[in-house]
C-alpha cells in the first residue's frame, strides 16, 4: 500500500520531501542526479517490458517551501546507436499528459517516459532536462543514461 | 465500549477527507501505459489538516416563562421558573478538519463541546408567594459546523475569513430543580477571521474570532494547535 497517497498517513509516514535526499518513502532514487532551482532530479535507465521505446525514470522532489511547476513536456531527447549517430526521439504521450504539473511544496513525485524515434538500436539515451523547473532560467542540462544501466 | 463508538464517530464525523482507495490492478508506470493513474497523481491536490483548540464563547439565550414540577422525596412541588432574554457563557473544545481544496479555498468540518454557565433563573415557588431563588445555572453546549473559507499567506502567517453553518444545541439545569433540563437551540450563521503561524512544516497555532450573523451578542474566540498532512499546506 502506498501509504502517502492516504492523507491522514501522509504525515505519520514521513512522506515529505527531504532537499538533497533524493529519495522518497519508496527508497532512493537510482541514476544521475542534479538541482535545478527548487527541484532535485534524478535520471535513470527505466525500460519496461510491454513499453515501447526507451523509458526513462525520473525521480523529482521539490526541495522549496512553496509550489513549483514541473514540466516534463519540455525535455528533449536524443538517442545514440551503436554507431554512434544521434537520433532526435519524442517523447510517447497519447493522453497529452506531459504538461506542466504543480508538485507541492517538500514533496517527490515519480514519472517514467517512453521515448521513441527511428527503429534503430539505441546504446544510450541523452534528455535536456534544463527547462522542467518553469520558475528558473532556461538553460540545457543534458544527462546522458546507457540503455539497460541504472 | 460505548467511549470507543463515541471516539468513532467523533473522528468520522470530524474527517470527512479521508482518503478513498480503488481497486485497480496497475499495468505499468510509465506515462502512456497506466491504466488507473495519471502522470502528476499525488503530485499535488487537496491538503488536509486538523485543528484542536480550546474556545471561549458568549451564547445569547432565549427568555424563560416556564412552570415546572420537581419530585423530591416523594413529594412533588410546583416552580415557575423565570429568565430574561441573556446570555451565556461557554468554555469549549474545539476540533477542526480542514479539507484545501485549492491554495487559497478550503472546506471544514468542525465539532465543539463545552461546558456552560448559563445566567441565573428566577425560581418562584407556585403554591407559597415567597422570594426569588437565583440560583447559578451550568450545562452542556454541543455544535456542528461546516465551513467554506478562503486564505492566503504572508510569509510565515495565514490569514483568512470563512463562512460557518450549523445547528448549536444548548442544555442548561439548576441544582434547585432536579431532573428539570432546559434546552435550547438552533441554527448558527458566523463570519470568522482567522490567523495561523506555522510553527513547522506541519504544525501551525491560529486564533480565530467569529461571530454570528443572526445576533451581534453571538460571539467566539479559538485558540488551536494544527497539524498538517503535506508539508506547508503544499506550499506558502
Amino acid at each position: 500500500m502506498n501509504v502517502c497517497r492516504w492523507s491522514v498517513l501522509a504525515v505519520l509516514a514521513g512522506c515529505s520531501y527531504h532537499p538533497g535526499s533524493f529519495r522518497d518513502h519508496a527508497g532512493t532514487w537510482a541514476g544521475t542526479t542534479t538541482t535545478l532551482g527548487c527541484i532535485d532530479v534524478a535520471v535513470a535507465n527505466g525500460d519496461e517490458v510491454g513499453a515501447t521505446g526507451t523509458v526513462i525514470a525520473y525521480g523529482l522532489g521539490n526541495r522549496c517551501e512553496r509550489r513549483v511547476v514541473v514540466d516534463l513536456g519540455s525535455v528533449r531527447a536524443v538517442g545514440r546507436d551503436f554507431d554512434g549517430r544521434e537520433r532526435p526521439l519524442v517523447a510517447y504521450d497519447p493522453r497529452g499528459e506531459l504538461r506542466p504539473i504543480r508538485l507541492h511544496a517538500l514533496w517527490s513525485g515519480r514519472a517514467q517516459v517512453a521515448y521513441r524515434g527511428v527503429d534503430a538500436n539505441i546504446a544510450s539515451i541523452c534528455v535536456d532536462i534544463g527547462r522542467i523547473d518553469r520558475s528558473v532560467a532556461t538553460s540545457e542540462r543534458w544527462i546522458c543514461v546507457a540503455k539497460g544501466l541504472p | 465500549m460505548m467511549a470507543r463508538h463515541v471516539v468513532a464517530f467523533v473522528v468520522f464525523a470530524a474527517s470527512p477527507a479521508i482518503a478513498g482507495h480503488r481497486r485497480c490492478h496497475e499495468a505499468s508506470a510509465v506515462v502512456g501505459y497506466q491504466r488507473c493513474s495519471r502522470l502528476g497523481a499525488g503530485w499535488s491536490g487537496p491538503t488536509l489538516a486538523w485543528e484542536l483548540g480550546g474556545a471561549m464563547l458568549r451564547v445569547p439565550l432565549d427568555a424563560i416563562d416556564r412552570r415546572v414540577d420537581v419530585t423530591s422525596d416523594g413529594a412533588t412541588s410546583a416552580y415557575h421558573v423565570v429568565s430574561p432574554t441573556e446570555s451565556g457563557a461557554a468554555a469549549a473544545a474545539r476540533l477542526r478538519n480542514l479539507y484545501g481544496l485549492t491554495e487559497h479555498m478550503y472546506l471544514a468540518s468542525e465539532l465543539t463541546l463545552g461546558r456552560l454557565k448559563a445566567p441565573s433563573l428566577a425560581i418562584q415557588p407556585v403554591a407559597r408567594e415567597v422570594m426569588s431563588l437565583d440560583d447559578t445555572t451550568t450545562g452542556w453546549l454541543f455544535a456542528g459546523m461546516l465551513a467554506v473559507g478562503a486564505r492566503s499567506s504572508i510569509g510565515p502567517v495565514v490569514l483568512g475569513t470563512e463562512l460557518a453553518f450549523g445547528p448549536r444545541l444548548v442544555t442548561f439545569s439548576n441544582d434547585r430543580l432536579p431532573g428539570v433540563l432546559f434546552g435550547q437551540g438552533g441554527p448558527v450563521l458566523e463570519a470568522r477571521a482567522h490567523a495561523s503561524a506555522w510553527l513547522s512544516m506541519h504544525w501551525t497555532t491560529s486564533v480565530m474570532l467569529a461571530t454570528s450573523l443572526f445576533a451581534r451578542n453571538d460571539v467566539s474566540i479559538t485558540f488551536a494547535i494544527g497539524l498538517h498532512a503535506f508539508p506547508y499546506d503544499g506550499g506558502r
